[in-house]
């Protein structure tokens, strides 16, 4: 169950293990295109949004941010999608004590830090019905920026922008924010809509990932190994 | 943001005819059934009859090489007599007196002035040829009736070759049989046309049945619409993901 009601699908989140398949392949090139969208000034704290949920948003934040510590940086991600956490289960840790803990002051910056494979873990932790209080926390704004300091990346898992506007809130505190929109459930107004609720809030738009693109089996040149993480 | 740009690309194109093959192909198979059905049932058969004449100048004291110039200004004459509606008239009653036409029938007609479209159908089923430099002018009839398309023939080489001076001076005694009506036979009622506008019909309905519901679909399905839709960048494009079981990802 989650708290945006009825979904599109039940489809399930997916971390890829392979470094050399095509689906790795594709996350670095999002990695390459990232840091090519701001030449002048680094991105290092980055958020993932999509229209609606289901859209693999979270699927995309997981598996960069596991891509970018098996390639040895310093990154950390948080799960700030507080009505739907799923980053808990994608990556496999424990969620009881998460971001919503530390910002209500119930738990400290150690206990709420995890790590799976040299990544390091925030999730959502407790819930809330007051979410969006932690997106205007100074709690988390001086986290970010504390963090700033201690990684190389920061990338957040965040809310669907047309269900819930907790990401159009984190304007100041990213570098950046990331639309994610999937072939064939994303409808073209659904995006259009997203980007421009993004950019009327002054939010750096890095770019779109496409998800569910259909390849013909031919296109499968390497054989590959995922684990699959159910919601 | 960018508005969505106009135009298909080939791509386009092909890849929406590709998604929708199927229903093209049936509302082509549908459509050219149906004509097949229509032409072989509806649509009567159709049967031809031919005769000629010759066109003799000779008791018009014309010899010679002045005999055939001179016949050969009567061809386009005669063409136009054959369809004035004077002497359609007359092979309207020589129809009628042969049967083919109900006598009752030709006078309510002419009661209710509605005998010219009894001729115009008779003129639209008469066509007139001769080759060039030609005396001899072939006459065709075609009718949903052999007998009659050979009657009607017959009827029009019987009446102008005895056409009087009364009638039409300058024709008169010009005009000789020179080979009587034919046997009917079958010619082309339409039906390949038919079959073709239903095959082209059904192939034109299903690809804009294709087309519309591709054009007005509002989904997303590549990364070429992103780009054409928002003002931002793609970043990357991640293939569908699916377990030994075939289950699709999030």
């Amino acid at each position: 169950m989650n708290k945006y009601g009825s979904t599109k699908s039940n489809k399930k989140a997916y971390l890829v293990e392979d470094l050399s398949s095509i689906y790795s392949e594709a996350y670095q090139t999002i990695q390459v295109n990232i840091d090519l969208s701001s030449i002048d000034k680094p991105v290092k704290v980055f958020a993932i949004t999509s229209p609606n949920p289901s859209e693999g948003k979270t699927t995309t934040a997981c598996n960069l941010a596991n891509l970018y510590a098996k390639q040895g940086k310093k990154v950390i991600i948080i799960d700030l999608d507080l009505r739907r956490s799923d980053v808990h289960r994608v990556l496999n840790v424990e969620n009881r004590n998460g971001i919503v803990d530390y910002c209500s002051k119930k738990a400290t910056l150690e206990e709420v830090i995890k790590s799976h494979d040299n990544l390091n873990i925030i999730t959502a932790g407790k819930s809330t019905i007051f979410p969006n209080v932690i997106f205007k926390s100074k709690s988390l704004e001086n986290l970010i920026l504390q963090f700033r300091e201690e990684y190389d990346y920061i990338i957040l898992d965040t809310p669907p922008v047309l269900l819930v506007s907790d990401v159009l809130l984190l304007g100041q505190v990213v570098d950046g924010v990331i639309d994610v929109a999937s072939i064939g459930n994303t409808k073209k107004s659904e995006l259009i809509k997203s980007v421009k609720l993004l950019k009327d809030a002054n939010v750096n738009v890095l770019g779109v990932v496409v998800t569910h693109d259909k390849l013909k089996k031919s296109y499968y040149y390497s054989k590959y190994q995922y684990s699959q993480k159910n919601h | 943001m960018n508005q969505e740009k106009d135009g298909l690309t080939l791509i386009d194109i092909w890849r929406i005819i590709k998604k929708n093959i199927l229903i093209i192909i049936i509302s082509t198979v549908i459509a050219t059934a149906a004509a097949i059905v229509y032409a072989f049932v509806m649509v009567s058969p159709k049967y031809q009859a031919n005769g000629s004449v010759l066109i003799d100048t000779s008791s018009k004291k014309e010899t010679g090489t002045d005999s055939i110039i001179a016949g050969l200004r009567y061809v386009p004459t005669l063409n136009d007599y054959l369809y004035e509606e004077k002497f359609l008239t007359e092979v309207a009653d020589d129809l009628t007196n042969k049967g083919f036409y109900d006598t009752d029938y030709i006078a309510k007609l002419k009661e209710n002035n509605r005998f010219p479209t009894l001729l115009n159908s008779l003129k639209s089923n008469l066509s007139i040829s001769n080759t060039e430099n030609s005396l001899i002018v072939k006459i065709y009839f075609s009718s949903t009736e052999g007998e009659f398309a050979q009657a009607a023939v017959q009827s029009i080489i019987n009446k102008i070759t005895t056409i009087s001076a009364d009638e039409y001076e300058l024709l008169s005694g010009v005009i000789k049989e020179a080979s009587s009506a034919s046997g009917y036979y079958s010619v082309n009622n339409g039906r390949t046309t038919y079959i073709l506008i239903g095959f082209a019909g059904g192939l034109f309905i299903g690809l804009a049945i294709a087309f519309i519901k591709e054009l007005t679909n509002n989904d997303i399905h590549s990364s070429n619409d992103v780009e054409k839709i928002v003002d931002a960048k793609v970043l990357g494009v991640i293939p569908d993901f699916e377990n030994k079981k075939g289950e699709k990802d999030e």
